[in-house]
């Protein structure tokens, strides 16, 4: 008997400590919450559960950055995550409690740890980005632009980062890029964009009935340039003839760079017998490139020009093996003159030339016959 | 591209709290976890819980403001809302500390 009237006694004793402690745990509650210590409240009645900021409503903000496809977060100055959105876990392979309270530069990739260090010391200043490389959970890695700008939240100094996923970008330009019709070192067409253009202007010319020269050039010596020279002076010998057939063409005729030291020109409204003015036009400017004088290699260069015969239509790649083939004689009958006159001819030859210049060339004859 | 897997996991302990990790909560987070290694000892497992990422955590967990910080083990559960920056404070809020025994 005593020890029951003793036990109920222990245990009124811990129920009326509970008691308190649940009492005092609910007035610190709301002192808590009149002070304004706490940021929002979780709600949950027939409408459901949801969080309802001080502001009276569900904090825009808040959901635009938990909704936005860039990872977000705030950081301390040193790399700590105090918080981050579920996007930036996704982009990072791994889970939110994995990412938040770790530090920034665990999810580098060590190269760019240096960079990333000197983003932190500039994102104290002022707003900064660069692409890094982020280091997965599950191994990979993850190109990024990392975009930080300085915070200041109730007098602490923080920083907020935004990260963007870059491997579609990447991926669209790399797409791009093989896309391309224009030849990067020139300005001109490349063979894609010629050959894109070339079959749609001659059916144009076969349905007009009109004349059209298509024309094949070849820089005469490039790989001599290339081996004595180097290859900036043999680029910058590829930009001067583009130039120089710039100057001589129309602004309307096709002007491409196939690959390598091979040109082609597709002229509508020219026939076979503006051959000959065509021909000291570019010799002219060939000659006025050579007064100027400021080059280290005399440029020169072959052509072979064929007329489309609306009455016997080629495709465009034949056409140009027509064009290629009558360039190859003009370079030969230039090489023998040289020869007979005792000049000299850059590259031992137009054969050794042909051998060792064209052979391997992406944009070479036999490149486009075998696309 | 396999890049290299030695930092992962971050070896850093995680700070732990419960609760929306706005600028408050964000500075709560900061505080338990520098309250607990000083006090502590090391003996404690912290677990940071965004209610706007995991409601029915919260739900179940019965959270009515934000931050708070529960205290799991022991047992009982205690529970502690707002500024969590006066040690004595949430060493008292959490049991951990003597409070002013109640009059018998």
């Amino acid at each position: 008997m005593v020890d029951r009237r003793s036990k109920t006694k222990q245990q009124l004793w811990t129920e009326n400590k509970e008691l308190w402690a649940r009492l005092a745990e609910f007035e610190e509650t709301m002192r808590a919450i009149r002070s304004g210590e706490v940021d929002a409240f979780f709600v949950n009645d027939a409408k459901g559960h949801r969080v309802v900021t001080l502001e009276g409503g569900d904090s825009a903000y808040r959901v635009l950055v938990e909704a936005m496809n860039e990872g977000a977060a705030l950081i301390e100055e040193n790399g700590l995550v105090l918080f981050c959105n579920k996007r930036l876990a996704t982009l990072l392979n791994a889970n939110l409690e994995s990412v938040m309270g770790a530090s920034l530069f665990c999810f580098v990739a060590p190269a760019d740890t240096g960079k990333v260090k000197t983003l932190l010391n500039q994102a104290r200043i002022d707003a900064c980005a660069s692409d890094i490389s982020l280091l997965c959970q599950d191994g990979t890695s993850r190109t990024v632009l990392l975009s930080l700008s300085p915070m200041s939240i109730h007098g602490s100094s923080r920083i907020g980062i935004v990260v963007t996923d870059l491997t579609e970008r990447h991926k669209a330009e790399e797409e791009l890029r093989s896309l391309s019709l224009i030849d990067e070192l020139t300005g001109l067409l490349n063979r894609r964009g010629f050959l894109t253009i070339a079959q749609r202007t001659l059916n144009l010319a076969q349905w007009l009935e009109g004349p059209l020269l298509l024309v094949f050039a070849d820089l005469d010596g490039m790989k001599a340039i290339n081996d004595t020279l180097g290859h900036c002076e043999g680029d910058r010998a590829l930009i001067d003839a583009a130039e120089i057939l710039k100057k001589t063409y129309r602004d309307s005729d096709i002007i491409a760079r196939l690959g390598g030291d091979e040109f082609t020109v597709l002229a509508m409204g020219t026939s076979i017998q503006d051959a000959g003015v065509l021909a000291r036009r570019l010799q002219s400017e060939i000659d006025a490139q050579k007064r100027r004088g400021h080059r280290s290699y005399q440029l020169s260069i072959s052509v072979g020009v064929v007329p489309y015969d609306t009455k016997a239509p080629l495709p465009i790649v034949d056409l140009m093996a027509r064009a290629d083939a009558a360039m190859y004689d003009n370079k030969r009958r230039k090489y023998e003159n040289a020869l007979r006159d005792g000049r000299a001819w850059a590259a031992g030859g137009p054969s050794s030339a042909r051998r060792s210049e064209s052979s391997t060339r992406p944009g070479s004859l036999a490149a486009l016959r075998a696309g | 591209m396999v890049a290299n897997r030695a930092r992962w996991p971050c070896p850093r302990r995680r700070p732990a709290f419960s609760g929306l990790t706005t600028s408050r909560s964000a500075q709560a987070i900061l505080d338990a976890e520098n309250l607990c290694e000083q006090h502590l000892g090391g003996r404690f497992k912290l677990e940071a819980i965004d209610i706007y990422q995991r409601p029915a955590l919260a739900r179940d967990e019965q959270i009515v403001a934000v931050p708070t910080l529960v205290r799991r083990l022991p047992e009982p559960l205690r529970k502690l809302v707002g500024d969590l920056s006066n040690a004595e404070r949430v060493l008292i809020g959490l049991d951990l500390l003597e409070r002013d025994q109640p009059r018998r």
